[in-house]
């Protein structure tokens, strides 16, 4: 078995991958529901952010997100074990995302995540920032939105990402430098916070 | 293009947005629709149109014999109700009506086939992979068919006993299915009298225990359960008699299938132990096992404390111990004592 295979951080509070994830869903697919409990209390964070990246709504994040681990229990059996559980059970979730996108367009994505300290001007001018960036990514075509994410916030290497969205590491490259281009076409006029 | 100083702006910008924090109780409500989906009867339909995929048609009716068996079996003794209540199965069940179930594939007794293909229970057992993979199996339908095993499944000890590992359980049912997987296990199934030894309550309490189960998977304990002379005494009426007792109960808790936790963990431990199984397969003691005077003394109170002391262990393996259990003199002192 292979250790923290992810460079998932643990500096933002994200879930470390272990090595013991295919155990888990040997365990699951035996009928040990509390071996599943494990999988979502290790992937939920990082499902959650991708997510709200994705949707910018606080709620249909968490909806999408839900439902991905449900769906994910529900089809286990397909689980390809030779292949990372969180690239699979994340292709359910952009699934889920698709899904969210049809039925309602995004709002306003306020959230206790989004939440800044300093004085109101502060505050304000932080939440506007955000929202622009957040407004900005929800701008990108799929392509380009989904590594500006996974390379962002669940911080994959580019073969990780390449693994999970089913391309050449280099194409992961190709792309982020083109995501991040037209990001930094849109937010020029906006400041970094100091 | 993009130049550096624009390429770290952007990283500035998405660094801020951060990580998103679950809403509070996330995870429990994750399992909880988990969990009600499990135990959901109409949300999954069986992929009969997926034709070479996965499971022809005739090998999902045979499957469905298989199963038809393994819960009639089940159910002989008030396993999971079936029947009247499943009607959210109705639609999804017309498929199971079909003929092709002979009489001589579903051996259910005073349960009919139709009922049993339209309960909720039968819906369930096909949604469980453990189970479905079981139930391919040609050898583990044939133990179920046995003869014996349908005997020993009528005993409603070893009935309420199994119940906590039936299809109505979603935790547990692994750990049953499991343990009947091991060839060790299966292999003592079927012998006649290991089957007349588990329908004493104390093993079927035992079997509530999925640590036990676990036990079983050891070589040597396997093998000393297949030992005839074990299951012999096991059917003593006087040795049952003795395990009755109130007192040797007491004394035998910490041991017993009765303590979960740290005493069970105690008793599985020395099940373990490759100095008990050992002793276990010593003719002797099987000998001894079988006299009635020691299965009274098992009844003592100090016996039982005895029974805990590393001497008594020691003792165990001793063969001059089971020989002086075996003496009418040592009885006799015994019964003096007491």
């Amino acid at each position: 078995m292979r250790a923290n295979l992810t460079n998932f951080s643990t500096r933002g509070g994200y879930v470390d991958q272990d090595a013991d994830d295919l155990a888990l869903v040997t365990r699951c697919r035996g009928g040990d529901t509390a071996a599943f409990e494990a999988l979502v209390e290790r992937y939920q964070r990082v499902l959650f952010t991708v997510a709200l990246r994705m949707l910018g709504d606080y709620d249909a994040a968490g909806d999408a997100a839900q439902n991905a681990f449900v769906k994910a229990y529900q089809k286990l059996e397909t689980f390809d074990p030779t292949r990372r559980f969180f690239s699979w059970i994340y292709r359910i979730l952009v699934n889920e995302c698709l899904n969210a996108r049809r039925d309602h367009l995004p709002h306003e994505p306020l959230a206790p995540d989004l939440a800044a300290e300093g004085t109101p001007a502060d505050l304000f001018e932080t939440e506007e920032r955000r929202s622009r960036v957040q407004a900005a990514i929800l701008a990108l075509p799929m392509e380009y939105r989904e590594v500006i994410v996974l390379r962002h916030f669940t911080e994959l290497s580019y073969e990780e990402i390449g693994e999970t969205l089913h391309v050449p590491a280099k194409t992961v490259k190709s792309r982020l430098h083109t995501a991040r281009g037209r990001l930094a076409g849109m937010l020029r006029d906006l400041d970094a916070r100091p | 293009m993009i130049d550096h100083e624009a390429d770290h702006h952007v990283s500035q910008l998405l660094d801020e947005l951060g990580p998103g924090e679950p809403p509070a109780g996330f995870a429990r409500n994750v399992m909880a629709r988990v969990i009600s989906t499990r135990h959901a009867t109409t949300e999954r339909t069986v992929p009969f149109k997926k034709e070479g995929i996965a499971m022809t048609r005739k090998a999902m009716w045979g499957l469905a014999a298989a199963a038809a068996i393994t819960l009639a079996v089940f159910a002989i003794k008030g396993f999971p109700p079936v029947g009247r209540g499943t009607e959210g199965t109705i639609g999804a069940a017309k498929k199971y009506q079909a003929p092709q179930i002979a009489d001589k594939d579903v051996v259910l007794g005073d349960v009919s086939a139709q009922q049993f293909l339209q309960s909720d229970t039968f819906a369930r057992l096909l949604k469980d992979p453990a189970s479905l993979k079981l139930l391919s199996d040609a050898h583990f339908v044939q133990q179920l068919s046995d003869s014996a095993l349908a005997s020993a499944l009528k005993n409603p000890d070893l009935a309420a006993a199994l119940r906590p590992y039936g299809p109505n359980c979603s935790t547990c049912n692994f750990e049953f299915l499991a343990a009947l997987q091991k060839p060790s296990f299966a292999k003592a199934v079927q012998d006649p009298q290991f089957l007349s030894a588990v329908q004493s309550p104390a093993f079927a309490a035992a079997l509530k225990n999925p640590e036990f189960l676990a036990a079983l998977d050891d070589p040597a304990v396997a093998a000393a359960l297949q030992k005839q002379d074990l299951q012999a005494a096991l059917k003593h009426p006087a040795l049952a008699a003795a395990l009755k007792s109130p007192e040797l109960a007491a004394a035998l808790r910490p041991y017993g299938p009765i303590c979960h936790g740290y005493c069970m963990n105690q008793l599985l431990a020395a099940l373990q132990d490759p100095s008990f199984a050992r002793a276990l397969q010593n003719p002797q003691v099987f000998a001894a096992l079988q006299n009635t005077a020691f299965a009274q003394a098992l009844s003592d109170t100090r016996l039982g404390a005895a029974l805990q002391s590393q001497a008594f262990q020691q003792a165990l393996n001793s063969s001059g111990f089971f020989a002086a259990l075996r003496d009418a003199r040592f009885a006799q002192a015994l019964a003096r004592s007491h």
